[in-house]
């Protein structure tokens, strides 16, 4: 899974939403849209998404289809921290060069 | 952990006017930090808080054009020592209740912080 994919995956706020309440539990589709003021198909498209990003798997039970989150999905996140974590120390060391050289 | 954010903080021997002008002056921005020269500025106080909103990285833009929202924060206080320490939050901005990232700490494997404090000598 690249990046970008989740990153776009998650941009979309309802896409966010639908992650987040299947963070605390595995729901069914009809037990997800309860909490949503979008139509059925529109909750299983969001699904859709997310699963193709690898943040939502599905699980299913005869008939019926169970979700739940899936949190190794967080991984480009947790490398977007990992960048800044590097990217700032060596910025702070550059400004240090740049408040040496500054006139007084 | 608290947010989906990365905190940097360090000690600098020049006081805060000095720090503000290097985070503020175009031209002295752009040798430290080019990135946010053509930042949009959420919020200022002379000498004392600065918040820039982050470029997202083009690669990170959805099919219309949105990017994950991240914003950047300096503040400065002044040391007895005449100097300034420098606190840079980087935030990522999701929903306004998320902290997805702290979910990661109930996934099946153990995760330390995704947060974090890193101190820089002065």
């Amino acid at each position: 899974m690249i990046e970008a994919d989740v990153f776009r995956t998650l941009a979309d706020p309802t896409r966010r939403a639908v992650f987040e309440r299947l963070c605390r539990r595995e729901m069914s589709v009809s037990e997800l849209k309860a909490g949503f003021a979008i139509s059925q198909p529109a909750i299983s498209q969001h699904l859709a998404a997310l699963r193709g990003a690898g943040l939502v798997c599905e699980r299913r039970e005869g008939r019926f289809a169970y979700y739940r989150a899936e949190p190794e999905g967080l991984a480009p996140l947790i490398d977007w921290v990992d960048r800044y974590r590097l990217f700032w120390p060596e910025r702070l060391e550059k400004l240090k060069t740049v408040l040496k050289d500054m006139e007084p | 952990m608290t947010d989906n954010s990365v905190v940097t903080e360090c000690d600098l021997p020049e006081a805060p006017d000095k720090v503000w002008k290097a985070l503020t002056v175009p031209r002295l921005l752009a040798a430290w930090l080019p990135d946010a020269v053509n930042s949009e500025i959420l919020a200022a106080e002379p000498n004392r808080l600065l918040r820039y909103r982050w470029p997202g990285r083009e690669e990170d833009r959805d099919e219309r054009g949105r990017t994950l929202e991240s914003v950047v924060t300096f503040e400065l206080t002044g040391t007895e020592s005449g100097g300034t320490h420098l606190r840079v939050v980087h935030r990522l901005v999701m929903a306004a209740s998320s902290n997805i990232l702290a979910f990661r700490g109930r996934g099946r494997k153990p995760v330390t912080s995704a947060s974090s404090v890193l101190k820089c000598a002065a």
